[in-house]
């Protein structure tokens, strides 16, 4: 009841922070210098990520690949002192998590600040807060240095600005799946749904993804197969088509030669021997 | 000097002089534009070989593309015309078609050729023989937007003239016998029936297969339509690709049968022993009727979105619709030869080679259509290696075979032997070798499809260089024929 009801509320800050943003936005004129670019999946895929060092939220250190060496790892770029998207923003990544499971055995999150500010007690409270401080399946860390901050974004082409005037970053909200420290995949800006999750998993984990939907754009008015992660294959309309031409063709037959019967006496005399 | 022989089955169908001599005049039309279009095809893919090679001066992309795009489309075109053309001729010995639906197929044939000339070489369309979506209508400035409306309005003018040229054919046939009697299931099933010769079985399940490849490619005319009348946003690639392979694969398939069909009426001739349909024989075509509807699935084992289990009936349908019709074809043709008193003319030496033809590209073909070699060979020049192998030296030789027999048996005009040979060895020599420098290319891993090869994989330069002398011989082959068959046609119009 407790979790149902910080679902709808973190669900209502974000809406709220839309909703304000949007307001601001349609009050202010935003200073270009301000706005980010958000990555662009297609110039991503297969780019390597460099192995950065981490300074975790338990005050260890390691490297980026001591995640990446097992299983594949989802990366959330947040920072601690943000009071925007955020917190909302993990906190509808941890729902997804759960609804789709198996965090800390098929996959690792892995949130990384990207405000080097953030030192490790910012870290443990921005997990406290979320209640993943002793989840296994989630690494809280920011990077050892700024240069590898830098290469780490650079890597991912990750714009974030910084604010002067709300001392804040203005950044997209991103979780970028790596599989063996190359880009696989990427979800800018939204909720992920777990089956927008699984399929990046899918990815992530070398797997089979059939089919993806074209991006922005409207469905085709036949297609042969729909593909969901959750039901899998589904035959769409447009298979009929393709059996169309040969009931067709042997109906056109059948008719022609039934016509023909019809119409003409049968003029063949001879017959085989059996 | 030999002469033809003319010692087959009396005509079934009575046919007044004027008929007689209005469809004599209407295959030699036919036998004319091939004789004037395969030279102008074939230049063009030396062009192309030539252009790899740095023999020739380099092609730009855009030219290379569209002018592979007519070599593709018009071959297919051609041999499919020039096999129905030879098929109707062989026909009428059985049964009555319309000569005005013949008359349409020519001029339809060529309005879709000229139109398809401007596409290509005016306007540069160069989305090649199969014209993928979206490509084909997305040409990122290429080519304008009306040279995709002139492409797909041959398409459809060729697909419209062809559809009505089948549906005659099939309705000649469905006026002499019934459905099951056209597909000799009394054969099958040991029942008494007419006398049905294996080429009106072949001709039947051709035709039905016909209807099937042009039907889809009416279903895909129409999507295409939709789009680019602004209807829908956009058209499912999976599903166009399927829909264009569904037509390509068979028109090329009824190509080839229909050359098989000539092959069973016209070679006992010179064997001097009859052809029969039996059981295999019905069994085999009647098992090409089912599976060339499903076999076209091997085009698609690179496209991750079809389905597992349609890939793998495309490899079973592959192996079903090949092994039956073409084991039974060839040893037929072996039994007809073996020990007979062959008349080794032009006509009998290119059906035969032709199916020797058919046999090693079938081979080179079925490695292909196994998915295991497929994703080795895939978009190699394996490919283009066997395909040419079963149209060039297959197909195209019974093609080439047949229509030198209706020249010869219409023109009266002797054969000179040794100028027959000649021909057939220069062929056969350039043809062979110019298909071995595909193999060789595709067994070393020799990407298909580029204007240039890069310095990694120069040594497609070297091939192609190699294919392009080969290609020459055929070339001089080929132009020995269209003297020998072209003065006999000529001989032929002018005897009326």
């Amino acid at each position: 009841m407790c979790g149902r009801f910080k679902e709808w509320l973190i669900s209502f800050v974000l809406v709220a922070i839309s909703l304000g943003s949007g307001i601001t936005c349609a009050q202010e004129i935003p200073d270009p210098a301000l706005i980010f670019e958000p990555p662009d999946e297609t110039s991503l895929f297969g780019r390597e990520v460099p192995d950065i060092g981490l300074r975790y939220a338990d005050g260890s250190s390691g490297h980026l690949s001591d995640q990446w060496a097992e299983r594949p790892v989802f990366v959330t770029l947040v920072f601690s002192r943000c009071a925007g998207i955020c917190s909302p923003y993990l906190g509808l990544l941890k729902s997804t998590v759960e609804q789709v499971g198996s965090s800390g055995d098929r996959y690792q999150m892995v949130v990384i600040s990207f405000d080097m500010r953030d030192r490790p007690e910012d870290l443990i409270a921005l997990a406290k807060y979320h209640n993943l401080e002793n989840d296994t399946g989630w690494t809280f860390a920011a990077p050892a240095s700024q240069q590898e901050l830098t290469a780490l974004c650079e890597s991912l082409d990750f714009d974030f600005r910084w604010d002067e005037q709300r001392q804040q970053y203005n950044h997209p909200a991103v979780t970028v799946a790596l599989r063996a420290g190359k880009f696989a995949r990427i979800s800018v800006g939204e909720e992920i749904s777990p089956g927008r999750f699984k399929e990046m998993l899918s990815d992530a984990r070398g797997e089979f993804v059939p089919i993806y939907p074209a991006p922005g754009q409207a469905a085709a008015l036949f297609r042969c197969f729909d593909y969901d992660p959750e039901r899998g294959f589904t035959p769409n309309w447009g298979m009929l088509l393709l059996i169309a031409p040969g009931l067709s063709a042997l109906a056109l037959a059948g008719g022609m030669f039934f016509a023909a019967r019809v119409a003409t006496p049968r003029p063949v005399k001879s017959t085989r021997s059996e | 000097m030999s002469t033809a022989p003319n010692n087959e089955a009396s005509t079934l169908v009575e046919m007044s002089p004027t008929e007689t001599r209005s469809a004599n005049r209407l295959t030699l039309l036919w036998a004319i534009v091939m004789l004037a279009l395969a030279p102008i095809l074939v230049l063009l893919g030396m062009t192309l070989r030539g252009g790899q090679s740095n023999l020739l001066p380099i092609l730009e992309a855009e030219r290379f593309y569209s002018i592979l795009t007519l070599h593709g489309l018009g071959m297919v075109g051609l041999w499919f015309v020039a096999s129905m053309a030879g098929a109707c001729a062989l026909l009428r010995k059985y049964v009555r078609l319309h000569m005005w639906v013949n008359w349409v197929a020519f001029l339809g044939t060529l309005l879709g050729v000229v139109l398809l000339i401007v596409a290509t070489i005016i306007g540069k369309y160069g989305a090649g023989w199969y014209f993928l979506y979206p490509l084909s209508i997305h040409s990122s400035g290429v080519w304008q937007a009306w040279v995709t409306y002139t492409f797909l309005t041959s398409i459809a003018v060729l697909g419209v003239a062809w559809t009505i040229w089948s549906l005659d054919a099939l309705w000649g046939i469905a006026r002499r016998y019934s459905l099951p009697a056209a597909l000799s299931w009394h054969y099958i099933t040991g029942r008494p029936g007419p006398e049905v010769p294996p080429f009106i079985l072949i001709v039947t399940v051709s035709l039905i297969a016909n209807l099937t490849g042009l039907i889809s490619a009416v279903i895909m005319l129409a999507l295409y339509a939709l789009e680019l009348a602004g209807i829908t946003q956009v058209s499912d690639a999976l599903l166009m690709k399927n829909l264009v392979f569904l037509f390509g694969h068979i028109i090329v398939n009824v190509t080839l049968y229909l050359g098989v069909g000539m092959l069973y009426e016209l070679l006992p001739e010179y064997a001097d022993r009859p052809w029969k349909n039996n059981r295999w024989v019905a069994v085999a075509w009647n098992t090409v009727l089912i599976l060339i509807v499903i076999a076209y699935f091997h085009h698609l084992y690179m496209d991750f979105a079809q389905l597992r289990v349609v890939q793998v009936i495309g490899q079973i349908s592959s192996y079903g619709l090949a092994i039956p019709s073409a084991v039974v074809s060839i040893y037929g043709t072996l039994a007809l030869v073996w020990r007979a008193r062959m008349k080794w003319s032009m006509a009998s030496l290119l059906m035969y080679f032709g199916v020797l033809g058919w046999a090693i590209g079938g081979i080179g073909a079925l490695i292909d259509s196994t998915i295991a070699f497929n994703t080795k060979f895939h978009n190699t020049l394996w490919v283009p290696g066997h395909f040419h192998t079963y149209f060039l030296m297959g197909v195209v030789l019974m093609i080439l075979g047949s229509i030198f027999h209706l020249s010869g048996k219409l023109s009266g005009v002797p054969e000179n032997l040794r100028r027959s040979r000649l021909c057939t060895g220069l062929i056969c020599v350039g043809g062979y070798g110019f298909v071995l420098m595909f193999y060789f290319g595709g067994a070393m891993s020799i990407p298909r499809r580029y204007a240039q090869y890069h310095e990694l994989i120069s040594v497609g330069t070297l091939l192609a260089g190699t294919a392009l002398v080969f290609i020459s011989l055929l070339f001089v082959g080929l132009l020995i024929y269209i003297w020998e068959t072209g003065r006999r046609c000529a001989v032929a119009l002018k005897n009326g």
